[in-house]
């Protein structure tokens, strides 16, 4: 009895070292970098036209809001000044450029990550699921060693090896997956328990919202009740088979296609800022290693080739004397 | 340092302590409200908030608002003359991904549940209806809406229809009193 209990646990340990501490190639790591720092990137600066209206003292917020002894923490607690705002939105900006490149990448994840949390928490009316989730993976990726690979911190090393995509363990990429499956079935879940996911008419409430609407989606979509029908639970087959299906191997490339569709749909019809934008960085994780070390690889071969055809032409376009 | 870390037992340890805690506290934390989240959240709330693991996957959920929201301050200046002033918004390709946050906000500057927020707006619209010519002694901010009808035969829509919610009195120093 206990020699089998012993068998049993070893075999869970064994498992659970499998599943995180499988040392993998960093390119999938290094592909997740980029995608979710040009997501950073690009609210960063949406956020511009707006910064002091949301942040300052003069803002719509002027009071740091009261989250009645959480522990939740931010810069602008400490430093509610319209120059500090300023000041952590250029550190924002620079630290997620930083990031794109993989330059003093921890430092930059976690400048990054601090700046992110700092407005966010200084006013929470102004954001929706996506930013959040944008903030998470960032939480993420400063757990990783993102800067690995494909990155200036890389080619700062011996230069021959800025091609080579050194194995780490994988658990920190294991957690965006695992985040991502939470993600879709708790969604699924929130939905079924409402009336609108019930009656199959939820998708075409959502996309009548006016002041969610993005690009008009024609009125027999919206105003037909099987087309709704349709729409509205497939919305629900597509997350729940992302959220469970993702880890089966096989699957996994049909059912992220599928929720990629639903992505781009949602963010063609729906006012929601960069939530498609994270949930589709967050699916690079589900990348094999070795694809996409195929695909880093490929497109170097590809763009060398390119800028070799463009040398002659270049050449032969100088005046005769001068070549 | 972290693969060194990593490739040791106690490393490894440590980080599947971390791993089993963060977790869990993902689940607690999504898991659906009942009394066992609230006594695991009594645990686990500091935990998640202190690292800002918080997170909410109810987009449209349970149901999506069944009406289309707008929102505008109506502002009185000392001349007597009005003006309908509204929030800042972009256009639907790039706009989209800035003025999103705005319509975030609507929807709690709008809702009687979060009244703290109607002072701020007042006094920050009355103070974008400045010029120095024209001075606002009075700011009202309106909800504005119409109902979305059930897909299939019939109208889509109801009539658009707006309430004056808050009204706010300007003093010179901005210091408005309701």
């Amino acid at each position: 009895m206990r020699r089998m209990l012993e068998e049993h646990v070893r075999r869970g340990v064994s498992a659970w070292d499998a599943f995180w501490f499988t040392p993998v190639d960093t390119s999938t790591l290094a592909l997740f970098r980029i995608a979710v720092a040009t997501v950073v990137l690009g609210w960063t600066l949406a956020l511009a036209p707006s910064l002091y209206a949301f942040y300052s003292r003069d803002g719509i917020l002027p009071a740091y809001p009261d989250y009645q002894g959480s522990l939740a923490w931010g810069l602008l607690e400490w430093f509610p000044s319209n120059g500090a705002v300023t000041l952590f939105y250029f550190v924002l900006l620079l630290a997620s450029i930083c990031l794109l490149a993989g330059f003093a990448t921890r430092a930059a994840a976690f400048l990054v990550f601090i700046c992110m949390v700092s407005f966010a928490h200084r006013n929470p009316w102004v954001l929706n699921s996506g930013d959040l989730l944008v903030q998470l993976l960032v939480f993420y990726l400063l757990l990783a060693p993102a800067g690995d690979a494909l990155s200036v911190d890389r080619w700062l090393k011996p230069r021959t090896a800025f091609w080579e995509f050194p194995r780490r363990a994988i658990w920190p990429l294991r957690l965006v997956q695992v985040q991502v499956s939470i993600l879709y079935i708790v969604a699924v879940w929130d939905k079924v328990r409402g009336d609108t996911w019930n009656d199959g008419t939820a998708v075409s409430y959502a996309l009548r919202i006016g002041d969610l609407s993005r690009f008009p989606v024609p009125s027999f979509v919206t105003d037909s009740q099987v087309i709704a029908n349709f729409l509205t639970f497939g919305t629900l087959a597509i997350e729940l088979s992302i959220g469970i299906l993702v880890w089966n191997r096989v699957l996994r490339p049909w059912v992220l296609l599928l929720g990629v569709s639903l992505h781009l749909g949602i963010d063609y019809g729906v006012r929601v800022g960069f939530f498609s934008w994270a949930v589709l960085a967050a699916y690079v994780v589900f990348i094999p290693p070795d694809t996409a070390r195929s695909l880093i690889l490929s497109t170097r071969d590809r763009l060398g080739r390119l800028s070799v055809a463009n040398l002659p032409s270049v050449a032969a376009n100088r005046p005769a004397g001068r070549r | 340092m972290q693969q060194r870390l990593e490739n040791s037992v106690a490393g490894r340890a440590a980080i599947s302590v971390f791993l089993l805690i963060t977790l869990a506290s993902l689940v607690v934390w999504n898991m659906p409200n009942s009394e066992v989240q609230r006594k695991s959240l009594k645990v686990v709330r500091p935990y998640v908030t202190a690292l800002s693991l918080e997170q909410n996957w109810g987009v449209f959920a349970p149901d999506p608002r069944r009406e289309t929201l707008d929102f505008l301050a109506r502002v009185r200046y000392a001349d007597g003359s009005e003006e309908e002033v509204r929030m800042p918004t972009g256009g639907s390709v790039v706009g989209a991904y800035w003025d999103y946050h705005w319509w975030k906000w609507v929807e709690s500057v709008t809702n009687d549940q979060r009244d703290g927020l109607w002072k701020p707006a007042a006094v920050w619209f009355g103070r974008r209806a400045t010029t120095d010519t024209r001075q606002p002694v009075r700011v009202t901010l309106v909800r504005r809406w119409y109902q979305l009808f059930p897909p299939g035969p019939g109208p889509s829509r109801g009539p658009w229809q707006e309430a004056e919610y808050y009204t706010l009195r300007i003093t010179p120093s901005d210091q408005g009193v309701r």
